[in-house]
């Protein structure tokens, strides 16, 4: 059969890292099946039973929000969350001046599947089918104008999401934006159980948000890259490729690396460059796990640089976050 | 005038879509009027108050595969595979193959995988189904496909998916990521959304209308519109002439209400701007339009109302159109589609016109190019998308 480019990259990968001038992380909102905020993360996996950690779904007052699903509010919630943590009054997001961009593998598919299941919905129901309601609602509830992208996708998704702000913060479009994931996977649990090539923890359920402004000083540099296929030593390749691109010589102080079976290539990539501290997040969090990651390094005292990684069906990515003080 | 980003050369593009299959029957539909909307015949609909759409009666077959039993059995991701050999064709890398891994594939979707959710949930496909029923799955079945291994990246914005798709992967290739971009947007006509369109009273039993009085509605469509991006000096040194090129992008949100347009379209506005803004360009540099246009009451005067304020006093010189009426609405493939309309119009001097357009609505009074194709070659195209959200996207485009 005769494909469009195929041949499986053969190493070393001519993987290349895209630069933006790094944003500074202004407020942290999260909420997670551990529970709210960064505390209620477990230090280490081990010992943790549950397959399925579910978040509880956040009771926001108003009646704007009575036909809003569960990722929505959770959306809302940690949109003020992260507002809260960084002092900004509500009413600062209105406007053309604030930017979003939202990252997901799964906040829609509870709705889709509701609306598949029963014919009989409610006609206000199938709006909320689309990936789009969750930061909707979010920019409604905030009268947010500003530049916009939804990126559906695990852990390398957010960190496109994280790069796509910083470029807007360093060119100047938005005075600050919000990066926003959410991940709900308990009305579908029953089918995503038999998806276990997609996860090798356990699935965490969550929402993030990362309240960033413009201005942290140096650079953020971000790359990542897919697998042909999935043989071990195609992935080991990948997971170096990426890492040397992002690093070059640069050492990182601490690793936020939340890699689906990636540990042992990411160690070995790693090896010679230092004795990282780790970050990790403690359980498959998909597009939250790089801000679950980023937000626990930068709570560790350590000034960064921060190495981010995550991996997503063949896809692999990392990014290098230059200090976390202003 | 801002600084203008870097210019990205489109040189390739692929369509599937209710009137043709490749660009020569799409562009011949285009500007003979052709529409494709049909009583829908893939699933049920007779429950439905609304029958019609534009719906692919049967996707050719690939003449460059002799085994289709390797393709994948989502029907986006058939779509997806199918524009994309002809863009590929038309941008001369067929045969060429580029590095792997510095190829990216973007695509915007509205619905991603969702035939294969419906077969998910009636336990068939197995895990191959339920990993293409997420909304990415689509684009991993085509990258897989191409075998290409950079940045694989799905968007969705909504029925603006398509245009915010062809700005991030520009954005890819100026930031270094990739020589090549495989981008686009692709959604399937399917029960679920014509169900859903069907409660929301969104469809209209009469034909679209765009920017008409008596408009009352959409109908929806399918297909796919895929292009090749790559960087104007890569393309000028392997000799290929390209269809044109992608000057600026913007996606904004709107902040407004999760199904309608914000009546005073601020969010398109701005996305407008600032698409115009990373293109270097003002106002007074575009000379043809591409709306949204989906013929609601709603969509069709905002869009009016955006365009007089941006264009100023030339808004009533310039040539606006929609497409709607040709396919329906193609949800996340649309504003490909209707960039690569564009790029057409400009490489054969010739606009599409709006079709079904015969009653002035004297809230809508720009030149919507009624019915039949004009004789004008556009060198600056904008082309808006707004999508469920509150989602904007703008292109500005230009033809060599």
């Amino acid at each position: 059969v005769t494909t469009g480019l195929v041949t499986p990259p053969a190493p070393p990968l001519d993987c290349r890292a895209a630069e933006v001038a790094a944003p500074r992380i202004a407020g942290v909102g999260l909420l997670t099946g551990w529970g709210d905020g960064l505390a209620a993360l477990p230090g280490r996996l081990e010992g943790v039973r549950a397959a399925l950690l579910t978040v509880p779904t956040p009771a926001l007052p108003g009646e704007r929000f009575r036909r809003a699903t569960r990722e929505c509010l959770l959306a809302v919630a940690a949109v003020r969350a992260a507002l809260a943590d960084g002092g900004l009054d509500e009413a600062r997001l209105a406007g053309p001046r604030t930017g979003i961009v939202y990252a997901s593998a799964t906040a829609y598919a509870a709705a889709n599947r509701a609306f598949l299941e029963d014919e009989g919905s409610a006609t206000l129901h199938f709006p909320y089918t689309a990936p789009s309601a969750v930061p909707g609602e979010v920019t409604i509830a905030f009268a947010i104008r500003g530049p916009y992208v939804n990126l559906m996708g695990g852990g390398p998704a957010a960190l496109q999401a994280l790069w796509c702000a910083a470029g807007w913060l360093a060119t100047g479009v938005a005075d600050r934006v919000l990066v926003l994931t959410v991940e709900t996977v308990h009305e579908v649990w029953d089918l995503l159980g038999r998806a276990r090539r997609l996860y090798d923890r356990p699935l965490v359920e969550g929402a993030a948000c990362l309240l960033l402004q413009a201005g942290s000083g140096g650079t953020l540099r971000w790359a990542s890259a897919a697998t042909a296929g999935p043989t071990a030593g195609g992935r080991a390749a990948v997971v170096r490729g990426v890492l040397d691109a992002v690093l070059g010589d640069r050492v990182p102080a601490v690793v936020a690396g939340a890699a689906r079976g990636a540990g042992a290539a990411e160690r070995a990539a790693l090896a010679g460059r230092g004795a990282p501290a780790t970050a990790a997040v403690p359980g498959e969090a998909m597009a939250c796990g790089p801000l679950i990651g980023l937000a626990r390094a930068r709570a560790s005292g350590a000034d960064g640089p921060c190495l981010v990684t995550a991996a997503w069906r063949n896809d692999y990515g990392a990014m290098l976050w230059p200090r976390f003080m202003a | 005038m801002s600084r203008a980003a870097e210019p990205i050369a489109v040189t390739g593009a692929g369509v599937v879509t209710p009137i043709g299959q490749d660009l020569d029957a799409f562009w011949a539909g285009l500007v003979t009027g052709v529409s494709g909307i049909t009583e829908i015949e893939r699933f049920p609909v007779a429950d439905l108050r609304v029958t019609r759409g534009g719906e692919v009666k049967k996707l050719g077959r690939l003449p460059w595969s002799g085994d289709e039993r390797r393709l994948p059995a989502c029907r986006t991701s058939r779509f997806l595979i199918h524009a994309t050999r002809e863009a590929l064709a038309g941008a001369g890398l067929l045969a060429g193959r580029p590095d792997p891994v510095r190829v990216a594939v973007v695509v915007g979707t509205a619905l991603g995988g969702i035939d294969d959710a419906g077969r998910t949930l009636r336990g068939q496909g197995g895990l191959r189904a339920l990993c293409g029923a997420l909304y990415d799955g689509p684009t991993w079945n085509l990258a897989r496909w191409l075998g290409a291994t950079g940045p694989v990246l799905t968007v969705s914005t909504a029925c603006a998916s398509g245009g915010t798709a062809l700005g991030v992967a520009a954005d890819l290739q100026r930031a270094g990521r990739a020589d090549v971009a495989v981008a686009g947007g692709a959604d399937v006509l399917c029960r679920f959304v014509q169900r859903g369109f069907n409660v929301l009273r969104s469809l209209t039993r009469d034909a679209v209308r765009p920017f008409d009085r008596r408009r009352s509605g959409i109908l929806l469509g399918e297909g796919a519109g895929v292009v090749v991006l790559e960087r104007a000096a890569a393309a000028g040194g392997r000799g290929q002439r390209p269809l044109g090129l992608l000057l600026g992008h913007a996606s904004t949100a709107d902040g407004a209400h999760i199904t309608a347009p914000d009546p005073e379209g601020r969010g398109l506005e701005l996305a407008i701007r600032a698409a115009l803004a990373e293109s270097g360009l003002g106002p007074e540099a575009v000379d043809f339009v591409s709306a949204h246009g989906t013929g609601t009451p709603a969509n069709d005067r905002v869009e009016t109302d955006v365009l007089k304020r941006v264009l100023g006093c030339r808004a009533y010189a310039v040539p606006v159109n929609s497409i709607k009426a040709h396919l329906g609405h193609t949800m996340g493939a649309a504003a490909t589609l209707e960039a690569i309309m564009c790029l057409l119009a400009g490489r054969h001097g010739q606009v599409p016109p709006t079709l079904n357009y015969g009653d002035p609505d004297p809230e809508c009074d720009l030149d919507w190019v009624p019915n039949e194709a004009r004789r004008y070659g556009p060198r600056v195209s904008l082309s808006t998308s707004l999508g469920f959200g509150g989602c904007n996207a703008a292109l500005v485009l230009a033809s060599p």
